[in-house]
């Protein structure tokens, strides 16, 4: 299968945080939920692989094309939401039109309006009179008026109520129904993943800690719940992690069948991905 | 070029909530200038001021764009960091020459109306030499001071960077002040030649020319370091 993205060993180094040897691919026609709590390197692997911040190593290939060599061709072909940064607050939609246009070859800006009417943004008020929500619409209404094949948004829903969370779920499941598009997806919140990504890849401290399928992970990755005795007579390289609670042990395990298999008197739930985020960032090993 | 013309048009339509303010600073300093000078002061005054005005809110460009991090999201479109050093030369240069035009006129303006207001001073000759070398002077002067701000507030951000170029400013006319005074006291007589004279006048729009050109491009260069290494 094709990829839509494709970052071998993407390094970027500050002082007092490294994001290492990043390597994740995406198939085309797919979503992945890029998730980590605050400060674990979202922003910066997003950054970092659209150029926006020089990397130090590393390699990045988008929709088949190089990053070094065809950056133009590659940025013409997607959209960017970031979290913390748009255009001027004290621009309105007509001034974004304006400015678009001028960007974008493939602008449409029949498009952005359709858009913007189905967003309920309105025509003539300045960003800065919209709500935290209308300001995330307007971001990803203007992301998808150029037809782009791939999306890449960083936080889109955070910060957003749960009807207008959904409304945006929605909106990128229309959008992937073409075969042909992608979408590059990072969230704290994990539930929304779930109900839409693909793929699943977790980054902790600047790494990537895991990354699959989101059927993989919900269907085969398990937590079972024991007390301090029971535990003891589990063999370590059967789980991934644990962690001590008040009153039991949780346990995250890699294969929930064959566990249940092995230790049949302790009780094994299927996981949450925050589960799997949780255990695999605070448990012990 | 046509990302060169997208972000101008964003520059400009950020800008477009000054005009109001523009307008007003316009009119009150035709109205000061009226008030206080002869028709002498009136053209020298807003001719300057113009320029200064309006080269000066060109770089509140860079506090909109710093405000919304507007430098990120535009990095991730299809547009280079040369662009957007690019771009703000370009609308600082534009700045001031549409600031001095501006100037120019209000300047003729403000000498009819003070020919009416004061009739005393309507026999003044207005010098057209003077007052272009005055044009070209305030273009020059303000376009240093921007070839000095530009480098400063795309390394320190457009806050820190009004600090800074204060503190460059400083510095410069130290060292020349120092300068001056160091020849003065040293007492040489430093006197070029009638031919060196001669060449300076016949050439000197040439060489002011040359010289603009040449600290555009030094600063341009400098700016274009920075943005490159920039983490936005």
């Amino acid at each position: 299968m094709e990829n839509a993205i494709e970052i071998k060993k993407l390094t970027k180094k500050y002082p007092g945080f490294t994001l290492e040897g990043i390597n994740l691919s995406l198939p085309k026609g797919t979503i992945m939920g890029f998730i980590g709590e605050n400060g674990a390197g979202k922003s910066t692997t997003i950054k970092t692989m659209l150029n926006i911040i020089p990397k130090n190593k590393g390699e990045v290939n988008i929709l088949g094309k190089n990053m070094e060599t065809s950056e133009k061709r590659i940025k013409e072909e997607i959209g960017v939401v970031l979290d913390d940064s748009f255009l001027s607050d004290y621009l309105n939609l007509e001034d974004i039109d304006k400015i678009m246009k001028q960007f974008y070859q493939k602008w449409d800006k029949n498009l952005f309006y359709t858009y913007s009417k189905q967003f309920n943004l309105p025509k003539g008020k300045k960003i800065k009179e919209y709500s935290t929500g209308m300001k995330m619409k307007l971001k990803i209404a203007t992301a998808l008026s150029h037809h782009p094949k791939l999306l890449i948004l960083d936080e889109p829903t955070s910060g957003l109520d749960p009807v207008v969370r959904n409304e945006m779920l929605d909106i990128f499941r229309d959008f992937i129904q073409d075969d042909e598009h992608s979408i590059f997806l990072s969230s704290h919140i994990t539930s929304d993943l779930e109900h839409i990504a693909d793929y699943i890849t977790f980054i902790h401290q600047g790494k990537i800690i895991l990354s699959k399928s989101r059927d993989e992970l919900l269907e085969q990755y398990g937590v079972a719940r024991c007390s301090q005795k029971d535990f003891e007579t589990i063999n370590p390289s059967d789980y991934i992690h644990y962690k001590k609670n008040r009153y039991q042990i949780d346990i995250l395990v890699e294969n929930r069948t064959q566990f249940k298999k092995k230790y049949q008197q302790l009780c094994i739930d299927k996981p949450s991905i925050e589960e799997i985020m949780l255990l695999s960032i605070k448990g012990d090993k | 070029m046509k990302e060169i013309k997208g972000l101008l048009t964003k520059d400009l339509l950020q800008l477009k909530s000054y005009q109001k303010t523009l307008i007003v600073f316009i009119l009150v300093f035709i109205g000061t200038a009226i008030a206080q000078s002869n028709a002498k002061g009136v053209s020298s005054m807003l001719i300057f001021m113009m320029t200064f005005g309006l080269g000066m809110f060109s770089m509140a460009s860079f506090s909109y764009d710093e405000m919304a991090k507007a430098d990120t999201y535009l990095l991730s479109m299809p547009l280079t960091r040369k662009d957007m050093v690019k771009e703000k030369y370009i609308l600082s240069i534009c700045a001031v020459i549409i600031g001095a035009i501006i100037g120019l006129v209000a300047s003729l303006v403000g000498n009819i109306a003070l020919s009416y207001i004061k009739p005393e001073f309507s026999g003044i000759e207005f010098n057209i030499i003077e007052t272009l070398g005055l044009l070209v002077g305030s273009i020059l002067g303000v376009g240093l001071m921007q070839c000095i701000q530009i480098p400063c507030v795309f390394k320190w951000g457009a806050e820190k960077g009004r600090l800074q170029i204060l503190v460059i400013i400083g510095l410069l006319a130290l060292i020349i002040g120092g300068a001056f005074l160091l020849i003065g006291k040293m007492d040489l007589a430093i006197s070029p030649t009638q031919e060196i004279q001669n060449f300076v006048m016949t050439y000197l729009p040439v060489i002011l020319l040359v010289v603009a050109v040449g600290i555009y491009y030094g600063s341009y260069r400098i700016s274009l370091k920075i943005v490159k290494k920039k983490e936005m």
